[in-house]
């Protein structure tokens, strides 16, 4: 191979590297430091939940399928 | 952990507005800003169509994308929150929304255009849970008390659906599944349950 077209073959990769690159899904949850604004707290950092989040979970999860009515129904015809 | 979404089931929505009102009710939100509202299409046409829309909290929000000041920040459960204290209300999360979700209180001289004020899926914002200036500035904090947005919550035909993505769609899925198609989703059948003997004949009657 010439060296002409080694550095095209190497351009090329670099090329197709670059662009697969843009491809990639960049995270968007939030971290501290990662936005120009206030810190904001956890859901479940209160008094209320006690830093608990499986707990918290737990209670948004109830409520969710409280949204079912077809579950509700069956729950009730019981 | 939960990816927050809401769900609109346009066979169900009604537009009641009632999402609207529960939203107005539930932060105190003034004049001129809707953070929620019912879109109808083909309306007066049989077979119109509503739907409720707000902030669909995006996974790639283009209004976290275009914002100058980077006041917009996602949380873990998926909810894209902004700082109102950093918002310079410029509107070019207004124009980067696909449904107009951002809007800007216009109550001073020469058309000013305040901070942005948009659907917070009952999460409020930046400063303490539940305190006075979370309410004020983003309204109340429903996520923080285990609880979902009010507009879901209170919608009564259940058309608008928030919470975990993956369970919403679960109930929407077998939703969809048990009601049908076409003229089985909904009519006589549907609303009065179909008879499950024949009406009662006076006597001597001829049937």
């Amino acid at each position: 191979m010439t060296t002409g077209k080694l550095v095209s073959a190497l351009a090329a990769a670099g090329a197709l590297a670059l662009v697969l690159a843009g491809c990639g899904d960049r995270p968007m949850v939030y971290k501290q430091g990662q936005y120009q604004g206030k810190p904001d707290s956890k859901p479940w950092a209160n008094a209320q939940f006690k830093d608990n989040q499986a707990e918290w979970e737990k209670a948004v999860k109830a409520r969710t399928q409280g949204q079912d009515e077809y579950s509700r129904a069956v729950a009730s015809a019981k | 952990m939960a990816r927050m979404k809401f769900l609109c089931d346009a066979e169900r929505c009604i537009e009641c507005n009632g999402c609207v009102t529960a939203c107005k009710n539930e932060h105190e939100v003034p004049w001129g800003v809707n953070r929620r509202r019912v879109v109808t299409l083909n309306d007066g046409v049989p077979g119109e169509k509503s739907i409720s829309v707000a902030c669909m909290h995006c996974s790639d929000a283009p209004c976290m994308a275009v914002c100058p000041v980077d006041c917009f920040y996602k949380t873990s459960e998926g909810v894209v929150l902004h700082d109102k204290d950093l918002c310079i209300g410029c509107g070019y999360c207004f124009y980067a929304c696909p449904f107009g979700a951002p809007q800007f209180p216009q109550d001073g001289a020469f058309g000013l255009r305040g901070k942005m004020d948009k659907c917070t899926f009952c999460a409020g914002g930046p400063e303490p849970d539940n305190s006075e200036a979370e309410f004020k500035k983003y309204g109340r904090n429903r996520l923080a008390e285990g609880k979902l947005p009010a507009c879901a919550e209170m919608c009564a035909t259940k058309a608008l659906l928030g919470g975990d993505a993956d369970v919403i769609a679960d109930i929407y899925r077998n939703r969809v599944l048990k009601r049908g198609k076409g003229s089985e989703i909904w009519g006589w059948g549907t609303a009065y349950g179909k008879p499950e003997k024949p009406a009662a004949q006076p006597p001597g009657a001829k049937s």
